[in-house]
């Protein structure tokens, strides 16, 4: 399979509102501490799939991204070195679009991202201090109860 | 403490199921849009729009030319080629799929590991969760302690910390100090060790040259002891008895020849040297040379004189033998020869010629014991006047004194071989 894999989104960039670009350099630690307690994500990405993750979970409905001024955080080509998460994101696609075609659109898949993102962003930054703990001890604690409650569901 | 769950990298990310825990999260999170998604895959696949993964395993079949079912594919004989045609097509159909087809494909095998039952995450995070509380118990009951000893170490009245771990340093410092010390210390110790290993060594080699040594010094003394009772006596030979043999010897000798006017004229005395050298002097202690300043008799008188002397001092209780002791002598001296050697000698046995005999019947008459005649039969007839018969060559004794004869010893007038035994 390594092989065969490619990376559909080689060749796009990924954007976020510039509001919360302060968040992206705070709770990852590229861009902020390196003291993982608080800075949890490695990687600004890593905050952007887990804000994508918590979307679909939560079943929310992307924001359109055209209505906020952007910044561009991250390459494209940094899923090259995640194949799963290629994977991951076309399965997402597929299940909110419900059409298998849309995986040979790149760019309308990304776009679906990004919306998501930014209506998981807010519900992530609220599970980081949702708690009197380190950041990782309230996003852990605040996923911990939403796998729970949704399965329970 | 730390855990992580987003990134793929982190080794303590990983669950024990082998997948990244950042992994187990999405799965757990997306779950219910990938099921959805897992759906609409389903269906293309149950309408055979996705190929499966018996494509290389038929292309392996045809390569080694022989089908799953044990059929023969091989490729020379014509009766398989219906089925090699079959398999290759079904092969090259599915080779035939469109670009959406080959993704969907991909993304139908690679998420297989997404399905997933329960929750990975959730039990990983548990057990962060247990782990954290546990040290966060270690933490506080750590955290008690410490403030404990900081409330002993206030309570310490008037300590001086800064001084004691001064203090304690220069301990320290001293302790290395003495290891380091003890360290050198161990090592001249141990070289020590084995010098006085060899010493021992060298010891039991003296030890044993010392007894040797003792040994051989006792025979040293025995032999010095030996040595100088030996040095006296012949200290004494030489000295005392030397002396006084050489004294005897010359009083003897010069009232031997004391008769004789023409040798009393040129001999005034005579010794033995400390060279054991006898030496005869004439007037004024010049030395005379016996061969050439001596007369037969006057050389026959120092001869006796020595042995008498030699015989006296040493105090041997034996016989003096002396084979014609007279000859080359005559008239006074020889008179006093004689007289002087039987008064000088504890036994005297004497073998004299007649001619020697003759003269000092008289002494012979007075200090002689025994007289015998000893003949030798081989004188006849030259000096024997009856034949003794006997062939053989021996002396032939007879009771004859030097004033008798028998028809066994009786001589010619002018013969002198005669010899007659005086004792
Ligand atoms: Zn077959
Ligand atoms: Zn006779």
């Amino acid at each position: 399979m390594a092989d065969r894999y490619f990376n559909p989104f080689q060749a796009i960039d990924i954007h976020v509102p510039a509001q919360f670009h302060e968040a992206f350099s705070r709770y990852s630690q590229t861009g902020g501490s390196a003291v993982i307690d608080q800075s949890p994500f490695p990687r600004m990405v890593d905050l952007w799939f887990m804000a994508v993750c918590v979307a679909a979970r939560l079943d929310l409905e992307p924001e359109n991204i055209s209505q906020y001024e952007t910044r561009k955080i991250i390459d494209g080509s940094i899923f090259s070195s995640d194949p799963w998460r290629v994977h991951a994101l076309m399965l997402v696609a597929i299940g909110r679009t419900g059409d298998i075609q849309v995986v040979s659109e790149p760019r309308k898949m990304m776009a679906l991202f990004s919306g998501l993102a930014v209506a998981g962003l807010p519900k992530v930054l609220e599970m980081l201090k949702d708690g009197d703990a380190e950041p990782i001890w309230n996003l852990s604690d605040s996923i911990d109860n939403l796998l729970r409650r949704k399965q329970a569901a | 403490m730390t855990f992580s769950w987003w990134s793929p990298t982190r080794e303590i990310s990983r669950s024990p199921s082998g997948k990244s825990c950042s992994k187990a999260l999405a799965t757990d999170l997306l779950a219910p849009v990938l099921k959805r998604a897992f759906g609409k895959l389903e269906e293309l696949h149950d309408q055979g729009k996705i190929p499966n993964t018996t494509i290389p395993v038929l292309q392996n079949r045809l390569a080694a030319e022989l089908c799953i079912c044990g059929e023969s594919l091989a490729s020379d004989d014509p009766g398989c080629e219906h089925r090699r045609t079959h398999i290759q097509k079904l092969i090259d159909d599915s080779l035939r799929a469109d670009e959406i087809q080959e993704i969907v494909t991909e993304l139908y095998f690679g998420s297989k590991p997404f399905e997933s039952d329960g929750s990975a995450w959730l039990d990983d995070y548990k057990k962060v969760v247990e782990r954290r509380d546990g040290l966060k118990t270690l933490r506080d009951d750590a955290g008690r302690k410490f403030r404990a000893l900081e409330l002993e170490l206030d309570s310490l009245p008037d300590t001086d910390v800064q001084g004691l771990r001064e203090t304690r340093r220069q301990y320290n410092d001293q302790r290395d100090r003495h290891l380091s010390r003890r360290s050198s210390i161990e090592t001249q110790l141990h070289g020590l060790r084995t010098e006085r290993d060899q010493l021992k060594g060298e010891l039991e080699r003296l030890l044993r040259e010392q007894k040797k040594g003792a040994r051989m010094l006792a025979e040293l003394e025995v032999t010095q002891d030996v040595s100088r009772v030996l040095q006296k006596a012949y200290d004494r030979i030489t000295k005392e008895e030397l002396r006084k043999v050489s004294g005897l010897m010359n009083r003897i000798f010069l009232e031997m020849i004391g008769a004789d006017p023409e040798q009393g004229a040129i001999i005034r005395r005579a010794e033995i040297s400390s060279e054991f050298d006898i030496k005869v002097y004439g007037p004024n202690d010049r030395t005379l040379n016996p061969d050439r300043d001596l007369n037969g008799a006057s050389r026959r008188a120092l001869t006796l004189a020595f042995i008498l002397a030699l015989t006296k001092v040493s105090e041997v209780e034996a016989p003096n033998v002396i084979d014609t002791p007279l000859g080359m002598t005559s008239g006074f001296v020889k008179r006093s020869l004689l007289k002087t050697a039987i008064r000088e000698s504890a036994q005297l046995i004497l073998f004299l010629t007649h001619d020697e005999i003759a003269g000092c019947e008289e002494i012979i008459d007075e200090a002689a014991g025994t007289v015998v005649t000893l003949t030798n039969p081989a004188h006849y007839p030259r000096m024997l006047v009856n034949d003794p018969g006997v062939s053989e060559r021996k002396v032939l004794r007879c009771g004859c004194n030097h004033r008798s004869e028998c028809p066994l010893c009786q001589r010619r007038a002018d013969s002198d071989t005669q010899i007659e035994m005086a004792s």
